[in-house]
């Protein structure tokens, strides 16, 4: 029972990661079709940033995730405009536009590599990882600050997309961007949006991963599997599912450790998530059906 | 002089593997991000077979080819049943758990450590050792390879897959089917990754995971794609582009901790221009469809 709490909580503040790591990514894809792995590049770079602005500028945690989400968000629309929107214009194939995502994928993490080295940037504690001992489990004031973090964003991000004027644009321009066209809408201008909001929302995710473990540079890959996987899980088109599948990932990561020996938790949760893909691949909570063909 | 040998050893290997990928990402429009993985587990399978159950080198190598035939038809048969970038993460996934299977499974694979002492091939009593013999034998399984690949590319079945790639509605209301032929290609590719692994085992004698993970597949897929994807000599030009790549480096003494981060950095610009100026790649028809399926198509 104990250890199966203490998962929980470690679970809970991994999967609120992942939530935010997959909402952004999941809103990006669902918006533009665009699979966008550069994702992973600018999270990588979003938790940099966050390093330079605690550790370089001593300007606190708060203001570390602040900045550091302003800067991934203009690192989005710099990627998109330079990069998508030239393609976007002459007619490439979504296979190109995946290669050429690719390949900022692999510049974005080299060129981290080669500024901040190999081994894994370590933030100084500020007390927030000091765990506080409960009867049947213990938690760090991080993975409370995590947990409310990921809860915040999720909630105003989900408000906006729904309330507001470019929220409805954007799930105009999901669902059909030639209507969006046709009835006025520019659908760049949402594009540039998308990349900005869906950057911005994993923003506060890498400063706090990189708080807790360091900021590395090849952690790139795993990661954007993972936000596809819970993108699909959640139902593509549906940001709010692909949050709450990242949290269920990021449980079921964890309370594998019950059942299997710890190294090959990894390849049974892999295994898992490939299954229930197969086996449903409109996700839990689909807006679009899957396309035949 | 065995320098060179094992140069063009090596670029005859990887040049088999990615024949076999450009199936996949340049005829069909499939990309598979698992082909590291796959050249892994034909290696794994025709060492372990010829070290612990003493088989003979070509029964090996022929289960090594169905053995990654069959590890990729468990994610083709579902994931190309439906369309969009399914089988991107299907193979992502594979990749993953292959490679931590290598790292994980001590008992049989020996985990990070990897794999000493692979025998090498003995053909009808006859052993390839020297380096020049090798060359010669990977020659001859790459002329194999091209052989059977230009033929699959201009039989009737090679005019589906271009057809398909074009427009696969059309190809579908024609009677072909499309999930069929893309899950043929799947599994004809990952056999010949099989071999190319194979060839790579006995030739190294030692092999450790670390050859197969998910930053090799992307390598390998950006061989397929820098010479020009969808042509049968492209990827052999790329193979060759890319291995020769770290001894340009070295001339240019560009050196110290960072050849590795500044040789992958340059790669991912050549993909992101190639992308935006080239997407046939630099020695492809210019007037080629590029990769993939139609925007129109793929957003249907």
């Amino acid at each position: 029972m104990e250890l199966f709490l203490q998962l929980m909580v470690s679970g809970l503040a991994m999967g609120s990661l992942y939530a935010l790591l997959s909402m952004g990514y999941g809103l990006i894809y669902g918006t533009t079709g665009e699979f966008h792995v550069a994702h992973a590049g600018i999270f990588t770079f979003t938790g940099y940033f966050g390093y330079i602005v605690y550790e370089k500028m001593n300007l606190g945690l708060p203001a570390a995730i602040l900045i550091a989400t302003v800067f991934a968000a203009i690192m989005g629309v710099v990627l998109q405009s330079a990069v998508y929107e030239p393609m976007r214009r002459n007619n490439a194939s979504h296979l190109s536009i995946f290669i050429a995502a690719l390949g900022l994928m692999i510049l974005l993490e080299n060129v981290a590599s080669i500024l901040w080295g190999y081994s894994p940037l370590q933030f100084t504690d500020n007390g927030l990882k000091k765990p506080i001992r409960l009867d049947l489990f213990s938690f760090t004031p991080l993975q409370l600050v995590i947990v409310l973090t990921a809860a915040a964003v999720v909630t105003i991000v989900l408000l906006y997309l729904k309330k507001s004027r470019m929220g409805k644009a954007i799930r105009g321009v999901a669902d059909s961007p030639e209507m969006a066209k046709i009835i006025g809408m520019s659908p760049q201008k949402v594009y540039i949006a998308v990349y900005a909001l869906g950057s911005a929302i994993s923003a506060p995710a890498a400063v706090l991963l990189a708080f807790d473990s360091g900021a590395t540079p090849y952690r790139g890959t795993m990661l954007i599997l993972l936000a596809a996987i819970s993108m699909i899980l959640g139902g593509i088109g549906s940001p709010g599912g692909a949050a709450l599948a990242g949290l269920i990932l990021g449980l079921t990561q964890n309370l594998a450790l019950l059942f299997v020996p710890a190294e090959w938790a990894n390849i049974v949760t892999y295994t898992l998530f490939l299954a229930i893909i197969f086996l449903i691949p409109t996700g839990f909570f689909g807006v679009k059906m899957a396309k035949k063909i | 002089m065995n320098y060179l040998y094992d140069f063009v050893t090596l670029l005859c290997i990887y040049s088999v593997l990615a024949i076999g990928l450009n199936l996949m990402i340049g005829y069909t429009g499939i990309f598979s991000m698992s082909h590291a993985a796959l050249l892994g587990v034909g290696a794994y399978t025709s060492a372990l077979l010829s070290m612990k159950a003493g088989f003979p080198f070509l029964v090996s190598m022929v289960c090594a080819v169905i053995v990654a035939a069959l590890f990729s038809a468990i994610i083709s048969v579902p994931s190309l049943r439906i369309a969009g970038d399914y089988f991107i993460v299907a193979s992502m996934s594979l990749q993953i758990i292959i490679y931590e299977i290598f790292v994980t499974w001590i008992e049989v694979t020996n985990g990070p450590a990897g794999l000493p002492g692979i025998p090498r091939p003995n053909l009808f009593g006859f052993v390839i050792k020297t380096p020049q013999a090798y060359m010669w034998f990977s020659i001859v399984m790459l002329s194999l390879v091209v052989a059977a690949v230009y033929g699959i590319i201009h039989s009737p079945f090679g005019r589906v897959l271009r057809a398909m790639k074009e427009d696969p509605i059309a190809v579908q209301s024609l009677g072909e089917s499309v999930v069929r032929a893309k899950v043929t290609i799947a599994i004809l590719s990952s056999a010949i990754a099989g071999l190319a692994g194979s060839l790579y085992a006995h030739k190294m004698t030692f092999i450790n995971p670390a050859t197969f993970d998910i930053h090799e597949s992307i390598t390998i897929a950006s061989m397929v794609i820098l010479a020009g994807a969808g042509r049968v000599w492209g990827p052999i030009i790329g193979v060759f582009i890319i291995q020769a790549f770290p001894e340009l480096l070295r001339f240019l003494e560009i050196s110290g901790s960072h050849v590795g981060s500044i040789q992958k950095a340059l790669y991912g610009l050549i993909l992101i221009l190639l992308m935006m100026f080239r997407p046939q790649g630099i020695f492809g028809k210019f007037k080629d469809t590029t990769l993939g399926v139609n925007k129109h198509v793929a957003k249907n």
